[in-house]
């Protein structure tokens, strides 16, 4: 079956990370004007947030790609000695 | 050397580029080998979404508002995360359903309705139009600027100038003839246009590369970086607001925008088109949804910093923000940089124009032409010949009318726009569709009726509240409808309807025409009763990823016809040889011979329909497909049989898949149990043959010891009384033997009779002790006791008990050899129990034996051949006695290091718990 599972879940996650960082209050909190190294604040922390979910959304995307296994493998804790 | 000719020159060496390599890919897929069959070449043709709005366009709009420009980019990242709901279940149904275009794709999901599909491609019409009017507009713009070089035109003489309509004109010309060249080389509009699309990748390549060249040029060249500049501009007071958030209308405009651009980047006819029509592999998808945000990313960094050069370099205000782009390399006099610069521009603009205008004359062509001309009666489309002909000059004359119409708006209307405001105008128009396409994939209870009114109320107040307005700041009806409301009533003022005065123009028309399309949309939709067509149709979008092979479609058509009506049909509209092709694949696919087939079945007749939905769209496909099948179409009762089986196909492999999970589980455990089982039976056949050599043993020297006394009657005394000897001994290894079978059949039988009671253990191990004490001292053993001084009381079995220890004491005395070989005996009590051990210097027991030794049947001596071999049996009783008393049995060894055993039982119960257990 196709169902999102979990590389939906995490587009899902990624909107929410980029809705909250792109629009106030977290934006306001970055829009009161500002300068680090002569840049605006406002202008470093939009495209740097911009980065960061385009570079979550290609992790996601690519992780897609390689298929949902990878299941770590189970290992059998060893039983105690004694045992009748 | 920028004079007119050469700017022209140029443009036009550029567009023939556009041409040849558009001609090269669709070459390369006739051959067969794709150009453009790679997830980059898509991501780049999505970026077709850039247009001369965001080349030249975003620079202005930062010039007067900073970083507002920004959410139409943001909105389209945030819709791509989102691919794996949407774009990818939007490619998967337009793929499977071979749909042509967004209005194709509305009307197919309710119903494959005409009226639907009419009224869509209406709205994008109107709404795109002024979208392409504004692309004509940055052309002859930048044209016009260009051509002042080296003066930079001031804002007010931009207007005096002879208006180069021509050039916009020229351009609009070519690109017709580009769109007709590589949008209507085939009359299959489902087919990739793969010539067009590698020319528009390479378009983007080329806006991106200017406009990157620019930001550079201006960021490091002119100024020594971004501090250096942004620096420069925080000490202009002026400029200040550019670098905060906020505005006239607090965030309102920037989360309206977002939401915007969110809905546009996939209901734009032209996004449509080159995202899903154009899509060669969903699989694309994958990396287009992070590229495309990459991007637009990139094409946004300078965009601010070039604004504010520009802000810088013309601090007066007389020059357009607009012109930036342009004018900042022109008063920098880099001719070259500017002439590439509006090369840049040039293919934003064409890239746009050409993609919708092909979008838009395919919706025009099979939506809204093809479906009135079949239901005209009187012209028997459907019974003349080649329609061909007739499809691809329909198309083309829709191609010429739609710039000609975007031409003409440019004319009249465009002058007195910014260039953003008309294209937000058309976003808005665009995201009308959201709701119809959203709904129409996720939710099953959508209608026709309800998409029809919520598209209608949305481009009503859409119109109303934006359209209108823009002609009246145009002049065409009286400028006092925006201020006074229409006839003078202020009620209906168009950007404060209802009195609603507190938000900004944008907002207020996205929420009335929001407000009238997603409330009509649903409310309409509870309200109405679908026909079958929209359950099948709704189901089928809705679940298209629980089996996309749905074959239940098809049998919407009960009625019969010829398979050689159906044939000349499609020869009529896809051509003649292109239908028997796809007629002879359908039939070696399945295996039919199709000369011989003269009814067609449902399958055929869907898959007749399907073919033709691919050149004319799904709602005429239906229509034309009509026509011949003699018969009605199935009824409400039959279709909720439909899908009744559908969902009953669905939930009944998904039982199966559990089911087979579960037999499964049980196979596995089936084959864990047998390799059990042949253990069992491998261990009970050795301990037979044990079992048989030890009998056999003491059996064998009794008779021979017996024959030789009875042979030899004249034995001396001394011989006799030792052959005696060895005779009783070997009987009462026979009987010890014989016991413990016994006992242990008992025991696993459960026939064994316990006396429980509370007792002693010092009497029990000293009297273990004593009867084994004659061993050790056979063998010379070492033993030692260590007994503390009060033992509590155990409950148990005195005899059984007295079994255990003498079995394990007698077992010590076995594996211990040697000069120093020594037994330790110890109890004490551990918690509830008391615990015995008795460890011995022996060779000790192999790991993997540990557990083993305690099964019956098993020696633990299989380590060397040298050592004593018991029955298998002394280790198996004694658990079986331990266990039933409540208590462990196990072994510690480390090899070479002598072995401990030890066991508990469980204290003694007070006198009344005692009494009781009895």
């Amino acid at each position: 079956m196709t169902e999102p599972g979990a590389i939906g879940d995490r587009s899902i996650a990624i909107l929410i990370l980029g809705v909250l960082a792109f629009n106030p209050p977290l934006l306001s909190l970055f829009g009161k004007g500002g300068f680090v190294f002569g840049v605006p604040l406002l202008y470093i922390y939009l495209f740097l947030t911009w980065v960061l979910v385009i570079v979550l959304a290609a992790l996601n995307a690519e992780r897609g790609r390689q298929g949902s296994r990878s299941q770590r493998r189970r290992r059998t804790p060893k039983g105690p000695d004694r045992d009748g | 050397m920028l004079q007119g000719w050469f700017i022209l020159f140029v443009s036009f060496l550029y567009l023939c580029l556009l041409f040849a390599i558009a001609y090269y890919g669709d070459r390369r897929a006739d051959e067969g080998r794709s150009l453009i069959a790679n997830p980059y070449i898509y991501a780049l043709s999505i970026a077709v979404y850039c247009t001369s709005w965001t080349f030249y366009g975003s620079v202005g709009r930062a010039a007067s508002s900073g970083i507002n420009f920004l959410p139409i980019y943001l909105g389209p990242t945030l819709t791509f995360v989102l691919w794996w709901f949407v774009l990818r279940k939007i490619v998967r149904i337009s793929r499977l359903n071979r749909i042509t275009s967004i209005a194709d794709f509305i009307s197919s999901r309710y119903g494959k309705s005409t009226v639907l599909s009419g009224l869509v491609t209406v709205i994008a019409v109107v709404g795109i139009m002024p979208y392409i009017a504004l692309q004509l507009k940055a052309v002859s713009t930048s044209f016009t600027v260009l051509l002042q070089y080296p003066d930079v035109a001031l804002m007010q003489e931009l207007s005096t100038f002879p208006r180069l309509h021509g050039t916009a004109f020229l351009v609009a010309l070519v690109l017709a003839v580009f769109s007709i060249l590589f949008g209507t080389r085939r009359v299959d509009a489902s087919e990739h246009h793969q010539g067009m699309v590698a020319a528009i990748a390479f378009e983007s390549i080329v806006k991106l590369v200017a406009f990157l060249s620019l930001g550079v040029f201006v960021s490091f060249f002119l100024y020594d970086g971004f501090g250096d500049l942004f620096t420069k501009a925080a000490a202009e007071p002026a400029l200040a607001h550019l670098f905060a958030t906020g505005g006239d209308h607090g965030y309102g405009p920037w989360v309206t925008l977002t939401i915007l651009s969110m809905a546009a980047i996939i209901c734009l006819p032209r996004q449509f088109q080159v995202t899903v029509v154009e899509n060669l592999d969903e699989a694309h998808l994958n990396k287009a949804a992070w590229l495309f945000p990459l991007y637009l990313l990139v094409i946004n960094i300078f965009v601010l910093p070039i604004a504010v050069a520009g802000l810088l370099h013309f601090p007066d205000g007389n020059i357009d923000a607009d012109t930036f782009v342009l004018t900042v390399p022109m008063a920098e006099r880099q001719e070259a940089l500017t002439l590439f610069v509006f090369i840049g521009g040039l293919s934003a603009a064409t890239g746009m124009v050409i993609v919708a205008t092909i979008a838009l004359s395919t919706m025009v062509c099979n939506d809204l032409i093809m479906p009135v001309l079949l239901r005209t009666a009187w012209l028997r489309l459907t019974e003349r010949g080649d329609l061909t002909g007739l499809l691809l000059a329909i198309r083309r004359g829709s191609i010429i009318i739609i710039l000609l119409l975007g031409y003409t708006y440019f004319v009249y209307i465009g002058e007195s726009y910014a260039l953003v405001t008309i294209g937000l105008v058309s976003f808005a128009a665009a995201a009308q569709f959201a709701p119809a396409i959203i709904g129409g994939i996720f939710w099953k209870g959508g209608t026709r009726n309800g998409a029809l009114t919520g598209l209608g109320l949305g481009f009503l107040a859409w119109a109303y509240t934006l359209l209108l307005p823009s002609f009246a700041q145009s002049g065409w009806i009286p400028a006092g409808f925006i201020e006074a409301g229409p006839f003078g009533i202020s009620f209906l003022k168009p950007y404060q309807l209802f009195g609603l005065e507190s938000m900004d123009y944008l907002s207020h028309a996205l929420f009335w025409s929001m407000l009238g399309n997603i409330g009509g949309y649903i409310a309409v939709s509870l309200m109405s009763e679908p026909r079958p067509i929209e359950r099948i149709q709704a189901q089928h979008f809705v679940d298209i990823f629980r089996g996309s092979e749905d074959r239940s479609s098809s049998r919407l058509w009960r009625g019969t016809a010829t398979l050689s009506d159906l044939i000349d049909l499609v020869r009529r509209f896809v051509g003649r040889e292109r239908a028997e092709m796809a007629f002879s694949e359908y039939g070696a696919g399945r295996g039919l011979d199709l000369r011989e087939v003269h009814e067609a079945d449902a399958d055929l007749v869907s898959f007749t329909e399907q073919i033709l939905a691919g050149t004319i769209g799904a709602a005429s496909a239906r229509v034309v497909v009509a026509s011949v099948v003699k018969g009605e179409i199935v009824g409400m009762d039959e279709v909720m049989e439909i899908l009744d089986e559908a969902s009953q196909v669905i939930e009944y492999s998904h039982q199966l898949e559990q089911k087979s999970q579960e037999l499964e589980a049980a196979t596995a455990e089936l084959r864990a149990a047998n390799e059990r089982l042949k253990e069992l039976d491998r261990l009970k056949d050795d301990f037979l043959t044990t079992i048989s050599h030890e009998l056999r043993t003491p059996l064998t020297s009794i008779r021979s010891f017996s024959e030789i006394l009875h042979d030899n009657p004249d034995l001396e005394m001394g011989q006799r009384q030792e052959f005696h000897g060895i005779i009783i001994k070997e009987s009462e290894r026979l009987t010890r033997l014989i016991n413990q079978i016994l006992d242990l059949a008992k025991l696993e039988a459960g026939r064994m009779e316990w006396a429980m009671d509370d007792i002693d253990p010092r009497s029990v191990i000293e009297d273990a002790l004593a009867a084994t004490s004659g061993l050790f001292q056979e063998s010379d053993i070492d033993l030692k006791v260590d007994l503390p001084a009060e033992l509590p009381l155990v409950h148990a079995d005195r005899d059984r008990l007295m079994q255990v220890v003498v079995n394990l004491l007698s077992n010590a005395v076995k594996f211990c050899d040697g000069p120093d070989a020594r037994v330790v005996v110890e109890a004490m009590p551990v918690n509830e129990s008391l615990l015995v051990s008795v460890a011995d210097n022996g060779p000790g027991v192999l790991p993997e034996a540990r557990y083993r030794i305690f099964e019956k049947f098993q020696q633990g001596s299989e380590g060397g051949a040298n050592m004593p071999r018991g029955t298998g049996l002394g280790l198996s009783i004694c658990r079986q006695i331990v266990e039933h008393f409540g208590g462990r049995i196990w072994v510690e060894s480390r090899a070479g290091q002598g072995a401990r055993f030890s066991f508990t039982v469980p204290l003694g119960h007070d006198r009344g718990a005692a009494h009781a257990a009895q």
